[in-house]
């Protein structure tokens, strides 16, 4: 067999793949989360604006890399 | 008040609620995708902390589950754009490879790096369909597209892998 017909592939996935061993959390995740929520809201950085500011202007001057910019975004 | 419904009004309680009747589905939702314990902890709070900001958001008479699941599955899907073609699985995610094993253990890895490399769009249905084996029409339902647009991205991700695979030389 030297071809990866869909069967090959679909075979082959499944053992590169194997089930997971855990499928629990390790730990309790909620005192992680709580200080998260509990984190004072982060100020929009400069860089963010910036990240804002140059994909609107491209969006204005070259509306055709709209796909682009929206999978990478 | 139902639980829902102190949800949608941000009551903490109600959520940490929630989040200990689903964390175990999410969490696994996002191990099907990413394949790494510790990623899809911090994944899975990434997700819940997602939810709790859209809490006003939230319709009480749907279903919080299913809400849950696609936000989880859209947090494991920017994971795998941000980690594409990065490291190869950790070890303590997979079983020890079966002796009687028809796929050799450097094809098999040959083979996840490539799959690694595909589009996330492509990954994560083809990873839910030939891997995890779901209906078309849950993973339909859990992406938020149609079930022929799960069928293309499928089809689309093997002939990508595949054409990966012969560049490679990678044989079965």
């Amino acid at each position: 067999m030297n071809e990866w017909s869909d069967e090959t592939i679909r075979k082959a996935l499944k053992a590169a793949f194997p089930p997971p061993l855990r499928l629990e959390p390790l730990r309790d995740l909620w005192p992680v989360l709580r200080e998260r929520l509990d984190a004072p809201a982060q100020p929009v950085a400069w860089l963010d604006w910036a990240v804002v500011a140059v994909s609107a202007g491209l969006l204005l001057f070259l509306p055709g890399i709209a796909p682009i910019l929206f999978y990478f975004l | 008040m139902e639980l829902l419904t102190r949800f949608a009004n941000g009551d903490r309680e109600a959520f940490e609620a929630l989040f200990r009747e689903f964390q175990g589905q999410v969490y696994r939702w996002i191990l099907r995708i990413v394949r790494d314990p510790a990623a899809a902890e911090d994944l899975t709070v990434e997700t819940f902390w997602r939810i709790y900001r859209s809490h006003a958001r939230f319709r009480p008479d749907g279903s919080f589950g299913a809400w849950a699941r696609r936000i989880a599955i859209n947090v494991a899907i920017d994971h795998v754009k941000r980690t594409r073609k990065a490291e190869p699985l950790p070890e303590e995610v997979a079983q020890p490879p079966q002796p009687d094993s028809a796929i050799q253990s450097e094809t098999k890895e040959r083979l996840a790096r490539a799959f690694r490399e595909l589009p996330a769009r492509y990954q994560a249905p083809a990873m839910l369909a030939l891997v995890e084996e779901l209906p078309y029409v849950e993973i339909a339902a859990t992406l938020g597209i149609s079930e022929s647009a799960v069928k293309t991205r499928i089809f689309r991700a093997v002939r990508l892998l595949r054409k990966k695979l012969a560049l490679q030389g990678v044989k079965p």
